[in-house]
């Protein structure tokens, strides 16, 4: 089944592929980068990963490995108003990773000033215009998210409703992240 | 403090380390004794100033001399800082150091270290002293790294001989001396060149590590590493030799200073490793570890030859693999694991891991020989740890170390040429069902919480640490159900669901049932959708409806609850193609609402999102959901809004007629509510700010449950259907019950707005009603005007400027007659109709227009001010895109405004191009391009700003090139770029060549590094693409392309 399954997709992607060869070569060489670099990411995150996160890419129906999409859950920090909750991030990597950072997003999205209301992280670690470094590793891009949820950036929010409670009502903030927690906590 | 003998040396004289007073020595030693000694602990102030004076006299040129000063001191913490000061003076003051005294800094470290190990030397056998000997290893590890090569060649070899010969002749003699016990003078030779051992593996294990832990570039990492490859002999002999097994004859001493060598080599080894050793030194080293196995440090380097070394991702299976699966297969490594139970001994879990690694390393060979019994024995050791007795992550830590090891054998197994042979006939397959059946039987064993049944200590006696960490295995646990689906498809399924049956059937405890419903519930990531063989046995009365009727008492069976709605949840989709099994999962979702909080909010979710779902099919039963509407008072505040939301998506579903009066039912009492708060608020705002909140949120909940949903819209395949309703819809919208409501909600948003008083969360419970109660695509019976709400909100943000009322005016504007009204979609209107219309234009004209004023008149204030982009991103973000919307949206309200209003409009626009936060910069961009675009010809607005062009041309112009070739950020230049495009085709060739001139001649514009040559090349593309786009159909997207480049690399061409 997962050989008919490949099979399918590459011929799919010969036929309907636009660029031209040298592209192509450049495509796949680059995706190949990007794979080996996150089959290597993947070991590192088994062999340590920070306590009570978890990460791990998808998989197709049929149970093949997509390494270019992760799932991962990231714990609010104790004694923080985030304690309690995991929240989960759907980390998507581009073809020239890491290049380019993967792009993150909330699922389903929060109620964080830096996060736009489609769930998209606003972090400079994330941003290739701004922190983002080939060398940043997946451990070290969660544990940046996990210190974002409690130390919002206000010089750049993304989203308008939690920016401005989080600036004009400090303790409703704080309230509407608690109750948030609780409904993601584990169960 | 410190003085030099002598300060001007003739140039003459051979260059030396700067030589101290015996007295300022004295001083130091004394700083330092006086720092290490106990009493000074309990005055942290004291401390910290004597920490700073040694600091001090570090940074000083003379401190060079402090290393030969004070290496030969009594006390350890002096010789100490002798050897820090050696380091941190190579690592930061190296410059200082005369080129002359290079070689003799090495020296001078070679023979204190000669000197600090020294079996001669008392002082080397000072129990501190084993510091001070590695700060000196870690001092040479960095001259190893500072020196160029030829004044320090074969450094680990010299060390090792420094080290060796510290040792020679006199080795018995220290040892007696100093009091090594009463031993003899052969084990005392011994355990001094066991003493020696040591050091020598630690030196190696310290040079190496610094070796990876310093920042090097590429070329010098390179270079070091050509340097030190001579020595690698040296490195491995001096590794293996200390690897020997002990032998249980030799005696106890002997065989302890044996084990510690043996450690020690496996440490150091692990460092090399991790450094990077070649195959052959790998191949060498490989056979001495299988002999140290299980010996935790053994396994350790191990784990890091298989994950790191150059045999990683499977490589190596001969020296590597096959030998490891022997070893863990045969009677040492069974006798290792044992039973499998019990708290497990470091060793075993050494082995755990290093079984993990291999697997880890090797599943692709693993499992294209999977038919091999040798392999079969491995994985049967595997499952035998994931069963490991105990609660996991709890009672043991054994299992944890398995659980991500499934996921790559499925892996393997998928990618696994042996394995495409046929699913049901291959004995590949075969072998791997029956593992993956063992696993998923150990699985849901390991899963069940402890005990048997109901009991007084809870769920199985666990603290509630214990039961989070235990719940965190059971999660992880899950992953592997995942990936066991994958392979046993619906034989798993099969299997769980009819045990679950027969355990309901039979009373099976708790327990035992919630143990196999995790698993089912766990499988939902990798069940298709249209199962319909075994999922309708679980969601019917056999099994859901058996456990409908379990008496809820005691904590365990509200876990089970929890596990079973949490299961419904797992499968909310599946019910939308089953929708036959709805009707018992809401049976079961009702009464859970009323449950314990945790069970209560899962199962208020769940219901929200299946009548979300599947309200089409849920219509039959509103005779359901109007009881549970009656007992809405007995649930929480935040399962009420839930369900409110649940119970108006299902009448969205009904015919419109037959919704008229469910709708009147659930929002009156809602709006009541409203009232009573903002009544409350008037006396005590802060105690009534909770049920103003709530009764805000219920409202909101309301709209949502009544937007259409769009899979709705998409299943609903007969168009004539959805347009039909839509007409009832809009029929209905007059019905005098209707319009009364819409009334009533507009009123008490209205005073609501009004008793705000600048609280967070009522803003935010606000802000989500105004948006969700104008925001269907297609009307609803209740959706408001957007017209009244702008006023609204412009009139609050009048009293409370806040970019939150900006953005909602900015989302309101948007939805102005969208979707059309009947009239200004209608044709051929009567005179009457056409009358009617333009009341209704008029009136659109007036709030917009209003809106528009007034909030100009707030943004200004904050906007319109120096420096007021900057400092507040929020109402800038806000303003532009309000501006942004009413621009594209109106244009020809915008532009009708009074000159002095459309001239703030445009220059607040311009200053948004200076942002440097880039959504203000961006939406500011947005709003001049709109602005251009929906003004141009044909627009009969083309006059008009034309005109305003001309005014503001030269400044937009100067705005944008300023923005993109120097002080805006990077990521908003496409943005930049396509108003440049839409800016230069509104403007007359003569014209722009004039402005262009004007601006790129001022000197340092917009960076000093824009060459003119640049800038030339800049103005003739300008001027080209304003030729091209006016003469030939060329893409706008290609030149935004080119001047996106340009705009990046001409300035610093």
């Amino acid at each position: 089944m997962s050989k008919e399954y490949y099979i399918a997709k590459k011929t799919s992607y010969a036929i309907t592929s636009q660029p031209s060869f040298p592209n192509l070569l450049l495509l796949s060489i680059m995706s190949a980068l990007a794979q080996a670099r996150l089959a290597e990411e993947r070991k590192q995150w088994r062999k340590d990963h920070p306590y009570g996160f978890w990460a791990r890419p998808q998989k197709a129906a049929d149970g093949t490995l997509n390494l270019m999409v992760w799932e991962v859950g990231i714990p609010g920090v104790a004694k923080t108003i985030w304690e309690g909750g995991i929240y989960k991030v759907i980390m998507t990597f581009p073809d020239d990773f890491p290049a380019k950072p993967p792009k993150c997003k909330f699922d389903p999205p929060l109620f964080h000033p830096n996060v736009y209301p489609s769930g998209t992280i606003c972090l400079s670690i994330l941003d290739e215009e701004k922190s983002w470094k080939p060398g940043i590793t997946i451990k070290q891009l969660v544990l940046g998210i996990q210190d974002l949820l409690d130390h919002a950036n206000i010089a750049d929010p993304a989203q308008v409703d939690a920016y401005q409670m989080f600036r004009n009502d400090r303790p409703a903030y704080e309230r509407r992240i608690k109750q948030q927690a609780q409904e993601r906590r584990p169960r | 403090m410190l003085t030099l003998d002598d300060e001007s040396q003739p140039p003459s004289q051979p260059v030396v380390f700067p030589s101290l007073q015996p007295a300022d020595l004295e001083q130091v030693a004394q700083t330092i004794l006086q720092l290490f000694n106990p009493q000074t602990s309990g005055n942290p102030e004291l401390a910290k100033q004597l920490q700073s004076e040694l600091h001090r006299i570090q940074s000083t040129p003379e401190a060079w001399g402090l290393i030969a000063g004070l290496a030969s001191h009594d006390d350890p913490n002096v010789r100490f800082f002798s050897a820090h000061t050696a380091q941190v003076k190579i690592s930061r003051d190296w410059e200082s150091l005369p080129e002359q005294l290079h070689t003799s800094l090495l020296s001078l470290l070679l023979t204190t270290l000669s000197n600090a190990i020294s079996s001669a030397n008392p002082q080397s056998y000072q129990p501190a002293n084993a510091v001070v000997v590695r700060k000196l290893f870690t001092c040479l590890a960095s001259l190893l790294l500072r020196l160029p090569f030829p004044h320090f060649p074969r450094p680990i070899t010299t060390v090792l001989q420094t080290i060796s010969s510290s040792g020679d002749g006199s080795g018995a003699q220290g040892s007696t001396d100093v009091g090594m016990g009463d031993v003899g003078t052969s084990l005392g030779g011994y355990l001094v060149g066991h003493r020696l051992r040591l050091w020598s593996l630690e030196w190696c294990a310290i040079c190496v590590e610094e070796m990876g832990r310093a920042e090097l570039s590429d070329v010098k990492r390179n270079a070091v590493r050509k340097h030190i490859e001579a020595e690698l002999p040296a490195v491995m002999s001096t590794l293996t030799s200390a690897m020997s097994p002990p032998d249980p004859m030799e005696g106890s001493d002997q065989l302890r200073a044996k084990l510690k060598e043996a450690e020690a080599a496996c440490r150091c080894a692990e460092a090399w490793v991790f450094y990077g050793l070649g195959a052959d030194e790998l191949t060498t080293l490989l056979p001495h570890l299988y002999g140290l196995l299980p010996m935790p440090a053994a396994s350790a380097t191990l784990v890091e030859v298989l994950s790191e070394s150059i045999f990683k991702y499977g490589k190596g299976a001969k020296v590597l693999t096959e030998p490891l699966l022997a070893w863990i297969i045969g009677p040492s490594g069974q006798s290792v694991i044992g039973s499998a139970d019990g708290e497990p001994s470091e060793e075993t879990l050494g082995v755990g891991k290093l079984i993990a690694a291999l697997i880890e390393h090797s599943s692709d060979w693993l499992v294209s020989r999977i038919e091999h019994p040798d392999v079969q024995a491995l994985l049967g050791v595997v499952l035998r740890l994931t069963a490991w007795k105990g609660t996991g992550n709890v009672d043991e830590h054994m299992s944890e170390l398995t659980l991500p090891i499934y996921p790559l054998i499925q892996e393997a197994i998928m990618d696994s040429d042996a394995f495409s042979a046929p699913y049901d006939s291959a004995p590949t397959w075969g072998v791997a069902r029956q593992f993956f059946r063992e696993l998923v039987s150990t699985i849901r064993t390991k899963v069940r919480w402890p005990g048997m049944g109901e009991s007084t200590d809870g769920l199985g006696g666990l603290d509630k640490d214990d039961r989070e960490a235990f719940d965190s295995w059971r999660r992880d646990a899950g992953e592997v159900v995942i990936c066991a689906y994958y392979i046993l498809r619906e034989e798993m399924l099969s299997t769980l669901v009819e045990l679950a049956r027969v355990q309901v059937e039979s009373t099976a405890t708790w327990q035992d049932i919630e143990a196999t419903l995790h698993c089912i519930r766990y499988s939902s990531e990798a069940v298709p959708l249209g199962e319909a063989r075994y999922l309708p046995i679980v969601f019917s009365d056999a099994i859901l409806g058996q456990l409908a009727n379990r008496p809820m008492v005691g904590r365990g069976e509200e876990r089970l609850r929890l596990t079973v709605v949490c299961l419904i949840q797992a499968y909310e989709e599946w019910f939308k193609f089953h929708p036959d099994h709805l009707l018992p999962i809401l049976s079961y979702l009702v009464p859970s609402l009323t449950s314990t909080r945790i069970i209560s909010r899962s199962a208020a979710d769940s219901l929200k999102t299946v009548c979300d779902i599947c309200r089409n099919k849920l219509v039959q039963h509103i005779g359901a959901f109007s009881e549970l509407h009656g007992k809405l008072g007995e649930l929480g505040p935040e399962e009420q809004i839930k369900v409110v939301q649940a119970i108006t998506s299902v009448i969205q579903a009904l015919a419109p007629p037959d919704a008229v009066g469910p709708v009147e039912g659930i929002l009156t009492p809602i709006c009541d509510q409203v009232e009573n708060a903002i009544r409350a608020s008037q006396t005590d705002a802060t105690a009534a700010q909770p049920l103003l909140v709530h009764a805000l949120h219920a409202l909101t909940a309301c709209f949502k449950g009544l937007t259409p949903s769009d899979d709705d819209i998409f299943d609903l395949t007969d168009d004539d259907e959805l347009e039909q309703k839509e007409i009832a819809v809009k029929r209905l919208r007059m019905d005098q019950r209707m319009f009364g409501l819409r009334l009533r909600i507009e009123q008490v948003v209205e005073g609501a707005v009004q008793v705000w008083n600048g609280d967070g969360e009522i803003a935010d419970a606000l802000s989500s009603l105004v948006k969700h109660s104008t925001l269907s695509s297609s009307e609803t019976l209740i959706s408001l005007s957007p017209l009244p709400l702008i006023t609204l909100v412009t009139t609050a943000c009048e009293r409370s400027p806040s970019a939150l009322w900006i953005s909602l005016a900015g989302t309101l504007v948007m939805r102005v007659n969208s979707p059309p009204s009947a009239l200004t979609v209608k044709k051929d209107k009567t005179v009457e109709e056409q009358v009617l219309y333009e009341m209704e234009e008029q009136e659109r004209w007036n709030v917009v227009a209003g809106a528009a004023t007034r909030l100009l008149s707030v943004a200004s204030n904050i906007v319109g001010v120096p420096g007021g982009v900057a400092e507040h991103p929020d109402v800038a973000e806000a303003w532009y895109n309000f501006s942004s919307n009413l621009s594209s949206r109106f244009p020809g309200i915008l532009l009708r405004l009074p000159s002095t209003i459309v001239e703030t409009y445009v220059s607040l626009g311009i200053m948004g191009l200076s942002a440097q936060e880039r959504f203000s910069l961006k939406a500011s961009c947005d709003f001049l391009v709109a602005l251009l675009s929906t003004t141009r010809f044909p627009s009969p607005l083309e006059p008009i700003s034309d005109a305003l062009l001309q005014h503001f041309g030269p400044q937009m112009l100067r705005a944008i090139l300023l923005s993109a070739g120097a002080e805006g950020p990077r990521s908003v230049i496409p943005n930049l770029a396509e108003l440049l495009a839409t800016f230069v085709t509104r403007i007359k060739g003569e014209a722009l060549g004039v402005w262009l001139d004007q601006i790129l001649g001022e000197p340092g514009f917009p960076d000093v590094r824009a060459t003119n040559e640049a800038k030339i090349k800049l103005k003739q593309t300008v001027l080209r693409y304003v030729f091209v786009s006016s003469t030939l159909a060329f893409s706008p997207l290609r030149l935004i392309s080119l001047l996106t480049f340009l705009s990046v690399l001409i300035w610093y061409s």
